[in-house]
């Protein structure tokens, strides 16, 4: 549940998905689940234009499991406590 | 295919248009046959106005935004599915989370409350079986489902099913004294509803120009019951502990914002809208042979059994050995790190936090003052783990949990090892945000904490050989004088047994003075005989006068100069 938690805390802020096929969406976070799909409003696809069938896709949803990249706003994430959680997490898993 | 489709959907692959074609076939003869059982159709349906969001929500998901967030992707295409006519609320418990949904949707009647059962007139309350739970029901079918093929465990034709899926419970008799008409009249007018629906959207599509093969056919009820099941998957009844990163950084920022004055809403504790957890019986059947295997939802069974086996790796031999020191100086700093978590629970102000430690704080820190301060003959592990970024950061994490006795002997074991550390701090520069933790150690020690500290860099006396892994026997005080956090500890130090001095706390003729004055006369010479020139402390020295009582003039001057006293202030 981490990430599923970590984005939970990203949400409203813009991100740039990165999929396993080479599209990159730029778009603001709007929901994830606990499976890490994604929903983007506002999207714009970056670099070149080369995929013009998304022009007038304003929202998507994007099932996690095509995701390769998820670039986020540096000042959004807190490291320390994404280790702490981290650590956790190995704990729980360890005890479990 | 042909088929052009606006956006991508969350929804099953196209059918063959041969199948499309079969199923309005059916449909057809169906609604002529059932042309005379008109009822309950015709009434207005509310659109769902609501756009999707454009921004997403900010603040906790709880379960209402996770709903709406689910419906709003269900409900992709432009063309909404209208509400559902929902004549008849349908015999299935409806969950209170899925009532939240504060859309002026659908004419339904008031939500009943947890364990009553919603009928359709004419239906006698079934008896449920023996051994079924009230609140939540073992067979959990989507709102629309025919009932007689419930009982029967089939399901009418879907467009994109392939294979029949298994029917996940086999229902309970039917209601004891309900008509064979009545059911198949139900079930009529319910699969006539929804293909009703489905036809509706697609003209409305037609006229408006986009065409969407897959529009209305599943009502918001099913969509409901769906997300449900996936809100259920995520109660939690320990957020801090389940969902820690998102409850720890919500509980962050809000004692940022209070503190920067804005006095608002206490932290909203997410409500617990959860139904209590209650104790699986699996499902009994009659007549079977053996224990049948019932997989459900809310009870989930392991079907293939299979382990994760670690394959020992035959690479990687011969690492380089500092490689190998350094991993293992990581790995123990990990297990470190989770007792000092542990430790920061216990002090956080969440009770949820402080109930997830089982130990007491003194064991805690024991462990870890085990591990940091060697026992006796033990291998002193301190240098290094202080000689990563880690180590000084755990280290700065520990101290405002530690007692002052167990501090001491840590900054001894720092100074001791202040060759090390400091070199390897060139790139980190991490020590000096330990310098403040060193401060109000030294604030509060008395002369024989500082002349425990100090001993490691007075000469040693005996030139008996020290520990094997002692690498650098050599005193480390011209590292300490050499580096600017070395000399601010030296200088506080000198500080601090001025006021003493001063306060004549230990009396003069106390001994410890006597080692004191052979730590400053040995400043005096390293400094002296120190090719760099050193460092400026941090905090300059504000009592120069006690130095005099030690040390010759010439090298309380050399001292003065060396630790940027200002001669105003001398005596």
């Amino acid at each position: 549940m981490l990430f599923y938690s970590f984005f939970k805390s990203l949400v409203g802020k813009d991100v740039v998905v990165e999929l396993k096929n080479d599209l990159s969406i730029c778009g603001t976070l709007h929901s994830v689940d606990q499976y890490l799909n994604i929903k983007l409003t506002d999207i714009s696809v970056t670099d070149p234009e080369k995929y013009p069938h998304m022009m007038s896709v304003k929202n998507c949803f994007i099932r996690g499991s095509v995701v390769r990249y998820v670039q986020l706003p540096a000042d959004e994430v807190d490291t320390q406590l994404l280790q702490d959680a981290a650590r956790k997490e190995a704990a729980t898993q360890a005890k479990a | 295919m042909g088929q052009h489709f606006p956006q991508q959907q969350q929804q099953p692959p196209p059918p063959r248009p041969s199948q499309m074609v079969t199923v309005r076939t059916v449909e057809d003869l169906e609604r002529d046959l059932r042309a005379k059982s008109q009822a309950q159709l015709h009434q207005q349906q509310h659109r769902d106005g609501s756009p999707l969001r454009r921004e997403g929500p900010k603040g906790p998901m709880d379960a209402n935004q996770l709903i709406e967030m689910l419906r709003v992707m269900g409900t992709m295409p432009e063309n909404r599915p209208q509400g559902p006519p929902q004549g008849h609320p349908n015999p299935d418990i409806v969950l209170r989370l899925a009532q939240n949904q504060g859309k002026p949707m659908m004419h339904q009647p008031p939500p009943p409350p947890n364990g009553a059962m919603m009928l359709p007139p004419g239906m006698r309350h079934p008896h449920p079986p023996p051994g079924m739970h009230h609140r939540l029901p073992m067979n959990m079918y989507p709102p629309n489902f025919p009932p007689h093929l419930r009982m029967r465990g089939e399901m009418p034709p879907m467009p994109w099913m392939n294979q029949p899926p298994m029917p996940m419970h086999m229902m309970h008799q039917p209601p004891p004294g309900m008509h064979p008409h009545h059911q198949a009249q139900m079930m009529s007018q319910q699969h006539h509803m929804m293909m009703q629906q489905h036809h509706q959207l697609q003209q409305q599509a037609r006229q408006n120009g986009s065409h969407d093969p897959y529009a209305g056919l599943m009502t918001p009820k099913d969509k409901q019951w769906l997300i449900n099941i996936q809100i259920l998957q995520l109660n939690s009844q320990k957020p801090y502990v389940d969902d820690f990163y998102y409850t720890a950084f919500q509980f962050k920022k809000q004692r940022a914002k209070e503190k920067a004055g804005e006095r608002g809403l206490r932290l909203q504790r997410r409500e617990q809208r959860t139904l209590e957890p209650r104790a699986y019986t699996p499902a009994h059947f009659e007549g079977s042979l053996g224990k049948l295997q019932v997989v459900s939802v809310t009870a989930p069974r392991k079907i293939i059994d299979m382990e994760i086996m670690n394959s020992d790796s035959a690479d990687a031999q011969t690492p380089v050995r500092d490689t190998r020191k350094v991993k293992q100086a990581l790995l123990e700093l990990e297990r470190l790190y989770i007792l000092v978590l542990q430790l920061e629970d216990l002090e956080h102000p969440l009770p949820e936090a402080q109930q997830s430690v089982t130990e007491c704080k003194e064991e805690i820190v024991s462990k870890i003052l085990n591990t940091l301060i060697p026992a006796a003959g033990a291998e002193d592990k301190f240098p290094s783990l202080l000689s990563v970024r880690k180590g000084k950061v755990l280290l700065l994490r520990l101290f405002p949990h530690l007692l002052y006795s167990q501090q001491t002997p840590l900054w001894r074991s720092l100074l001791q090892n202040f060759w090390i550390i400091s070199r390897k701090d060139v790139q980190d520069q991490v020590l000096f945000e330990m310098f403040p933790a060193f401060r109000e150690w030294c604030a509060q020690a008395v002369l024989p904490n500082l002349v425990e500290v100090i001993s490691v860099m007075l000469p040693q006396k005996s030139e008996a050989n020290p520990s094997p892994s002692n690498i650098t026997p050599r005193s480390p005080l011209p590292a300490a004088l050499s580096n600017k956090f070395g000399v601010s500890i030296i200088a506080s130090i000198i500080n601090r047994a001025g006021e003493l001095d001063d306060n004549s706390c230990p009396p003069k003729t106390h001994p410890d003075w006597q080692s004191w004055s052979q730590f400053v006369s040995t400043v005096a010479e390293v400094s002296c005989e120190l090719a760099i020139e050193p460092s400026t402390p941090l905090d300059p020295l504000a009592k120069p006068n006690s130095l005099t009582r030690f040390v010759d003039n010439k090298q309380s001057q050399t001292l003065q100069r060396l630790l940027q006293i200002d001669n105003k202030h001398a005596a």
